[in-house]
């Protein structure tokens, strides 16, 4: 064993870094996220297809939500609520990345490839 | 009891000295570690045989969970994992390549093998996926601490390994 650092060492933590650096930007830019947006109101629960390029009309507590999903990302177009805040979230391309819009009790989300519904809690109670 | 089990005794019980004090050490996310209680392991790569090693680990690893409260829960699993995969893989790399690296490629290996020990059982024993989430941070995370890790361990070995495997002190 060499007490110094050797050719051998710089060579591995060269080729340990590029190896993580690659696999986070293989990921980021290559990296399936989820195939489904599953938006919920309290009545009722729509699952839609992220690959596609359309405008859902979700009636809320308030009124109608418009949800643009467009090819793997989706927004909150219009609002009947107050301040806005689903609708200022912008574009969401994250899975599991939850946008909610309280006043009118709308939620969307990517659903990751594989997951259940119930998979995203450590546990529900009742 | 003969010198040689002094050693391994010396060193599990150095090992879990630091696995349970580098829980005092302040880290912004709370579960990492900076694994300072490795660097005693990777010292007794050079003394050890796998049989002893394997000891020192499990020592080490039972004993920092019967002091954190954790003994009898899936933290002590996943750490566990971590730590078997970590010797599993880094003593057969350690066995190959000795010749040409020093504690910085142990560290590296001992770092990369127990993060990926530590998320394949989390995958297994926790219900969310969410370990993969934060697997590129853990093991980047990891790679560093190895490194730093791996250059303590050399200065370690160069001032008293190299004079005391040919002399008195060990």
């Amino acid at each position: 064993m060499k007490s110094n650092a050797t050719l051998f060492d710089l060579f591995l933590t060269g080729a340990l870094v590029i190896c993580v650096v690659s696999l986070f930007f293989l990921k980021l830019f290559f990296g399936k996220n989820g195939s489904t947006i599953l938006i919920q109101t309290s009545k009722d629960k729509f699952a839609y297809s992220i690959d596609q390029k359309i405008v859902a009309d979700i009636s809320g507590d308030l009124g109608l939500t418009k949800i643009e999903i467009d090819n793997g990302k989706f927004r909150f177009l219009e609002s009947p609520c107050k301040n806005k805040n689903c609708v200022n979230s912008g574009w969401i391309r994250s899975a599991n990345f939850p946008v909610v819009c309280l006043p009118n009790r709308v939620s969307a989300y990517i659903m990751k490839e594989g997951d259940k519904d119930a998979s995203l809690y450590d546990g529900v109670t009742r | 009891m003969n010198g040689s089990n002094n050693k391994i005794a010396l060193f599990a019980g150095l090992s879990s000295f630091l696995a349970v004090f580098e829980n005092f050490i302040p880290i912004p996310v709370p579960f990492l570690r900076i694994g300072i209680s490795n660097i005693p392991v990777s010292l007794g790569f050079v003394l050890f045989n796998f049989k002893e090693l394997l000891f020192i680990v499990l020592f080490k690893t039972i004993f920092s969970h019967l002091f954190r409260g954790t003994l009898f829960s899936y933290v002590f699993l996943i750490a566990l994992s971590g730590n078997l995969l970590f010797i599993f893989i880094t003593f057969p790399f350690y066995q190959i390549f000795k010749k040409r690296i020093s504690f910085i490629s142990l560290g590296l290996i001992g770092a990369v093998s127990h993060n990926l020990g530590q998320i394949f059982a989390s995958l297994i024993f926790l219900p969310a996926k969410s370990a993969l989430l934060i697997g590129y941070f853990i093991i980047s995370i990891g790679l560093i601490f190895g490194f730093a890790n791996g250059y303590i361990c050399n200065i370690v070995y160069r001032k008293f390994f190299t004079r005391a495997l040919y002399g008195q002190v060990v």
